[in-house]
């Protein structure tokens, strides 16, 4: 995670830009063939959403089962 | 149990006009005091909460109770249940403050997550980073550990060690004779909610609400219109004991107005009123047109938590044109309460008298408080027999 998503995350105005900065991260991380640290994120985005009652935490939740990552 | 402790309690299991109350061990001791809430809380139907505790649905409360850290929950549907509030992977404390769940609760250790029914939803990392699984934890049976529960009266009752009878079936003497008051409860909000922190064993918050003979002598405003010889003693019974009076007077506000009635109760409610101990811990008042329940808990020998909430029986007495006489309802409630203080911890401090031998009853006058101290007898020494 870059210094920018870094101060996005310790900026954010709540749960849902949090999440958009862990799929963000995650994105960069697949974009960059680094799998793992991709799903590293991609869970944090998960758990946030989760936690927050997110409508994405549904979609977040199935990319990771589809990837045998749940 | 210490042999002279189990003596002191065979001598509270005679009549009345011989018996002798609990030995001072069980208002001071700590083993004592512990071996009690294993056996007369862990083992029965206690109160914990109040329904009202939980603003609606989709909210958590952390409660410590007799050294049990609970959550009690709402789910989505409203359906109330009681948890261990503890991860099941490090066993963290999953919630520390009452608050909303939008979504799951998540621990803030390692972040498992669980949904309001207790089914554990998220392992972030358990198999390695990234990697949200692992065939050695099964989350189908890491749910969080439900604890049985039973709401009745707006009060929120837990059985601990799950072995109890249902709810029903071991308070059916009670539920019986007050069926007609088995009706919704209508909670007053904040203005009809308090507390009280009590320097004195949770007993003797019991003892002193069962029986009518101190009315005269620790509350004469009451007493100025319902009488001692007003009053009848509620005994026989294993689970619960009290008082009851046939003068009771309904509160009138300012501009004549009263609180609604109860619809199809007897006659004989329209000046009758019922102060009940439901044991181990609820003290339960009901009248035609409001109800309250004071839930006891306690805080180690000598201190306890009184919890006090009013109900009404009629939808409309919770609405704001009904405020004023509400308020008014819990101020003279309130002034009643504090005035058993000075009692339930003179009686606390009078324990530590080393020559105190329990104490004896008036067999007219403290049938429901010997009621009480026998079923904490009978029940102590059930555990020393099995």
């Amino acid at each position: 995670m870059g210094d920018d998503q870094s101060d996005r995350l310790l900026n954010a105005s709540g749960p849902v830009e949090i999440v958009q900065t862990y799929r963000d991260a995650a994105e960069q991380m697949f974009a960059q063939s680094d799998e793992n640290a991709g799903f590293f994120f991609l869970t944090h985005a998960f758990i946030q959403a989760l936690e927050a009652g997110l409508p994405e935490a549904e979609d977040l939740e199935k990319e990771l089962r589809d990837a045998h990552r749940l | 149990m210490a042999d002279n402790l189990t003596t002191g309690l065979q001598n509270v299991l005679t009549g009345v006009e011989k018996a002798h109350g609990l030995p001072n061990a069980h208002y001071t001791d700590h083993e004592t005091y512990h071996a009690e809430t294993g056996q007369l809380f862990a083992k029965q139907w206690a109160a914990l909460a109040f329904v009202a505790d939980l603003p609606g649905n989709a909210h958590v409360k952390p409660i410590d109770f007799i050294g049990q850290p609970l959550l009690l929950a709402t789910d989505r549907d409203g359906t109330i249940r009681v948890f261990e509030n503890v991860c099941r992977h490090r066993g963290m404390i999953l919630v520390d403050e009452a608050k909303p769940v939008p979504g799951a609760l998540r621990c803030p250790y390692h972040s498992w997550c669980y949904d309001l029914t207790g089914k554990l939803r998220a392992t972030p990392h358990v198999g390695g980073p990234g990697h949200n699984g692992h065939d050695a934890i099964d989350r189908s049976k890491l749910g969080l550990i439900e604890v049985r529960s039973h709401v009745w009266r707006g009060i929120v009752f837990v059985n601990l060690d799950g072995n109890a009878p249902s709810f029903e079936e071991a308070n059916a003497s009670l539920i019986a004779r007050w069926a007609e008051f088995e009706q919704p409860l209508y909670f007053g909000g904040e203005d009809s909610v308090f507390e009280l922190a009590l320097n004195t064993n949770w007993k003797l918050a019991i003892e002193n609400y069962c029986e009518s003979y101190h009315l005269p002598w620790v509350h004469p405003a009451l007493n100025s219109y319902s009488r001692l010889e007003d009053h009848y003693n509620i005994e026989g019974q294993h689970e619960f004991s009290g008082q009851g009076t046939h003068v009771y007077r309904q509160l009138v506000g300012d501009a004549g107005e009263k609180f609604p009635d109860l619809k199809g109760l007897d006659a004989k409610w329209d000046a009758a009123a019922e102060y009940i101990a439901l044991y181990p811990n609820v003290l339960l008042g009901i009248h035609r047109d409001h109800s309250f329940a004071i839930i006891l808990i306690p805080q180690g020998p000598e201190n306890t938590t009184e919890r006090i909430a009013l109900f009404y029986h009629q939808p409309e007495a919770i609405a704001e044109n009904y405020a004023s006489l509400r308020a008014k309802n819990t101020t003279q409630w309130k002034a009643v309460f504090e005035e058993d203080i000075f009692v339930v911890e003179g009686m606390q401090r009078g324990r530590h008298a080393r020559g105190f031998d329990g104490g004896r009853f008036s067999p007219v006058m403290d049938g429901p408080t010997h009621n009480f101290h026998k079923w904490v007898a009978s029940t102590m020494l059930d555990r020393t027999d099995g």
